[in-house]
């Protein structure tokens, strides 16, 4: 059965997919939607949403933890670790139906089911999507497949002991003992919470420090927070084996540099260790599209063939607000209005353990590399009077700026609230605020914000509060 | 949704410009990289290419108008949209840009087009006329924002009061490299300058925006396709065999390839041929100029320009244009009659034409056209004319009798309905009272447009000419 010719077809609801989605129908497209599981995609259903929802709990569970430090009797404080669960999955549910309900409010069909690029008829031909027994016809398809959690060669995942992210948040009960395998931003949340429960954690990571794309001095700090924390962590360790021993786990690691292997076990082991993006099923071979290591290949304006768009995880972006700003320009691209480029060098990142980071823009080891001429400035949470006040020292926020132009070349922040204020950094480097206009910026007091202005006045060395 | 079009930087240090001619019409779609408009700045005709997709909803600027930087030229959206609300913001915004030297945008919805008013100036093109043009590479739109986004389109850098809208950092680079801002085109949203259009800048040679080089400066990266073809081709490339060499065309040669193509294609074209006698006319001019002795000399060129205005004005169905989107009673087409009579002068020029302009040319004394003719010839030569010197003719005069041409048919110059090619002053065997004589004889050549004049309109126009210069004492009256 064939259908009237859409504008576009988008493949996969994710925050790349449903925010295209929305936007072409928002600009007069007649649009659908594929999607074969959950409206939301990952992000929403298995990534970024339960997570924090997850996290949240955990943060709870700390400040009932300290709530006498703060005059606060509380007592009998533990998880309920089906609650949490339970909790985590209902917030998944009503995010994923709010996208359904974005969808029928702005017309836009949701087709379930796993979708197929069929060869096309011509050059002028719309393109066929098959989707189950239906065919679609579509002039444009935006490919937003996202990506899925891989493993290393030699390690099984079997769903039950030896998991991925997906699993790790919805275990039957909480592991008394979790392995972490890599140590970005995945394992490090998930080691974080599970801390919280009173979980022993054990982080392996081959490169020689947590959050390895931070700035090192992030890394450090995380490193010292987890040190007082009690999570273990292996850097600079290679698992050389991971296997199944009835309800357990036995790992080996090895140090990368060489020497004495550690045998470790666990209940669980979490392999985190980076995705693979999703593009078997969808019939690329026959549209000439080419793949890197996997990812869709696409040009600067993330075209990947006639009529052809892809976006997202599945091109190699792995941040959901990177796919949904890459939903909207193609959109707009397909539209035929102004579209605004996005500026990859102004892409923060956030990663929600606790301490929480959150940066922008090159690190100093990077800059540096680049022969870029920088002025560095930090400004520690322990002087920050909202910070004291909140009980929330640990940290700081360390911003680079270009010595002579005053651009921001960098910022890293590790601490209380540095995922939201990382905002003013992101809209200072993708508009250009030099640290001059930053400085002269008034910033609330007293405020986590005021932070970035007194790194900022390290840097130029007449920070007032420090 | 509708969004304003500002006048953009056409040229780095434009700080206005003249509304030239319109090249789409209300309600032609338009794409990004169509030319829609040509924009006379201070330094030659530019083009002015949309950045945008849509519908022109309406143009807020009659052509021959003068716009400051930014301020609204148009409305460009969808097919039906209401844009009377961006027409009264545009008028808002136009008077915040400063006065104009004519009037405001139309608040009517009706095309200007069909209400047969005499325009005040229209923008020759023909060969006569092309003009020092060149195009700048992807002419940034200062003030189109992003369509669908509507906060973007009023950011254009100069669209608010003459406020520079530059990132913090640009600014401060723009201090350290020494350059002007108010010459830098932003490409940053909503045509805010940012880093990159301040080096660009710098590497371009200062207070000159790559995205608006100086046409001296251009060529070597051209940045819109469209341009590329003509751009990368090689100077002077010679084929393997020595056979042919490919000189660069100029900007304005171009102009003319383009412009004289369309107006011999476009408009169906007959012609009109008279010869007359000449002697009346030379005997005036000697007499005219011994009169005037040291204070001047009156050409043949000017007494034909003087009658050719003359004789508008006896014809006037022939001081006219066709109008083809002009609606009149629900209908397409109409006759626009111009109520001013303005001669244009074909003025030859290094590599090219230029066509200015007597306004009045009818109200005007011979002794003043003649001391005008001269300076704007002068002022051609040097490229030195201004906008309004060279648009809003009415009809065209082309002579090349000066060059020993007997006669020769010239291509009209929309949307002018009539062009005349002089031919030189010949000593002729001619009949006077039953006896052969020698006699001086000139001929004229009409070229016709045929929309608006039939053979015998243009026959009876030619007949008023000749019945002027034959008595070029009337010329005088």
């Amino acid at each position: 059965m064939s259908d009237a010719p859409l504008d576009v077809v988008v493949i996969g609801s994710g925050p790349g997919g449903y925010v295209a989605a929305i936007r072409c129908a928002q600009l007069g497209l007649k649009t659908a939607c594929v999607e074969r599981a959950e409206l939301g995609g990952i992000c929403l259903n298995w990534g970024c949403i339960p997570t924090k929802a997850l996290l949240k709990s955990a943060e709870i569970l700390d400040h009932a933890r300290r709530a006498k430090e703060f005059g606060v009797i509380v007592e009998g404080v533990r998880p309920d670790f089906a609650a949490i669960i339970k909790r985590s999955r209902e917030i998944a549910d009503k995010i994923s139906k709010g996208v359904g309900f974005l969808f029928r409010k702005n017309k836009i069909e949701h087709i379930a089911g796993t979708a197929k690029l069929l060869p096309r008829a011509g050059a002028w031909q719309p393109h066929k999507i098959q989707v189950g027994d239906r065919v679609v016809e579509a002039k444009h398809v935006i490919l937003a497949t996202g990506a899925r959690a891989k493993s290393l060669p030699g390690i099984e995942l079997d769903g039950e002991r030896i998991v991925e992210y997906r699993r790790a948040m919805t275990l039957p009960q909480q592991p008394r003992t979790l392995a972490v395998l890599g140590a970005g931003a995945i394992g490090v949340e998930f080691a974080s919470f599970y801390r919280s429960l009173g979980t022993e954690i054990t982080i392996v990571e081959f490169l020689p420090r947590l959050v390895p794309n931070e700035d090192a001095e992030i890394s450090l700090e995380l490193q010292k927070a987890f040190d007082k924390r009690g999570i273990k962590t292996l850097v600079g360790h290679k698992l050389a084996s991971a296997r199944r021993d009835g309800d357990r786990v036995k790992l080996v690691a090895e140090p990368a540099a060489g020497g004495a292997k550690v045998e470790l076990e666990a209940d669980v082991l979490l392999v985190a260790v980076g995705v693979a993006p999703n593009t078997e099923t969808l019939g690329l071979e026959a549209h000439g599209i080419q793949l890197d290591r996997g990812f869709i290949k696409t040009d600067a304006e993330n075209r990947c063939g006639d009529g052809l768009w892809a976006i997202g995880d599945v091109i190699g972006r792995g941040l959901a607000h990177v796919a949904s700003a890459e939903g909207v320009f193609v959109a707009e691209k397909i539209a035929g209005v102004h579209a605004e480029p996005l500026q990859y060098d102004a892409i923060p990142a956030c990663t929600y353990c606790h301490p929480e980071i959150a940066s922008i823009g090159l690190t100093e080891a990077t800059a540096k590399a680049q022969n870029l001429p920088i002025k560095v400035g930090r400004f520690p949470w322990r002087t920050l009077a909202r910070a004291v006040g909140s009980g929330e020292t640990t940290g700081f926020v360390k911003v680079i700026w270009h010595a002579e132009t005053g651009a921001l070349v960098g910022a890293h922040l590790i601490g209380p609230a540095v995922t939201d204020i990382i905002a003013e950094l992101s809209l200072a480097k993708s508009t250009e605020v030099n640290a001059e206009s930053l400085m002269s910026t008034i910033h609330a007091h007293p405020t986590f914000a005021e932070a970035i202005r007194g790194a900022t006045e390290d840097a130029y060395g007449h920070a007032i509060d420090l | 949704m509708a969004q304003i079009i500002g006048l953009p930087k056409l040229s780095p240090t434009m700080e206005e410009g003249v509304l030239v001619r319109w090249t789409k019409h209300e309600g032609d779609k338009v794409s990004p990289g169509d030319l829609i408009a040509e924009v006379e700045t201070d330094k030659a005709n530019m083009d002015f290419n949309i950045e945008d997709e849509g519908v022109l909803l309406k143009f807020l600027v009659k052509e021959g108008e003068t716009v400051k930087l930014g301020a609204p030229v148009a409305i460009i959206g969808k097919a039906g949209e209401d844009v009377s609300a961006l027409v009264q913001q545009a008028a808002q915004r136009a008077s915040d840009s400063g006065p104009r030297t004519s009037a405001g945008p139309e608040t009517s919805t009706s095309a200007p087009a069909a209400k047969a008013q005499p325009r005040e100036a229209t923008k020759p093109e023909m060969e006569q006329r092309a003009k020092p043009t060149t195009k700048p590479p992807a002419p940034a739109s200062s003030a189109t924002g992003p369509a669908e986004r509507p906060q973007a389109a009023d950011l254009g850098p100069q669209a608010h009061s003459g406020k520079l809208l530059a990132s913090p950092l640009a600014k401060s680079l723009a201090i350290e490299l020494g350059i002007d801002l108010r010459h830098v085109t932003g490409s940053g949203p909503g045509g805010r300058i940012v880093e990159r259009d301040v080096r660009g800048a710098a590497e371009a040679g200062g207070g000159n925006g790559h995205a608006a080089p100086q046409p001296e400066a251009r060529s070597p990266k051209p940045e819109a396709p469209a341009q590329t073809a003509i751009a990368v081709r090689r100077p002077q490339a010679a084929d393997s065999d020595g056979d042919y060499t490919d000189v660069p065309a100029s900007a304005m040669r171009k102009r003319i390839a383009q412009r004289l193509t369309e107006a011999k294609r476009d408009v169906p074209h007959f012609y009109l041929m008279r010869t007359f006698d000449a002697a009346p006319m030379l005997g005036f001019r000697e007499r005219l100029n011994t009169l005037l002795g040291d204070r001047g000399k009156v050409s043949v060129n000017d007494l034909i320009v003087k009658a050719v205005a003359l004789a508008l004005r006896r014809v006037p169905e022939a001081n006219a244009a066709w109008e083809p989107k002009a609606i009149i009673d629900g209908s397409e087409g109409a006759i626009r009659v111009f109520h001013r009579v303005h001669v244009g002068i074909a003025v030859a020029i290094e590599d090219g034409l230029v066509t200015p302009v007597v306004r009045d040319a009818d109200q005007k004394g011979i002794g003043a056209i003649a001391a005008e003719v001269r300076d704007l010839a002068d002022r051609a030569k040097h490229r030195q004319l201004k906008g309004h010197e060279i648009t809003g003719s009415t009809f065209t005069v082309s002579n090349l009798g000066m060059f020993g041409i007997e006669r020769f048919t010239a291509i009209l110059n929309p949307p002018e309905a009539g062009i005349l090619a002089i031919g030189t002053v010949v000593d002729a065997p001619v009949v006077v009272n039953n006896q052969l004589a020698i006699g001086k004889r000139m001929t004229v050549t009409m070229s016709c447009d045929h929309r608006v004049i039939d053979g015998a309109l243009g026959a009876r126009w030619l007949a008023a000419f000749v019945d002027l210069i034959e008595h070029p004492e009337s010329l005088a009256l």
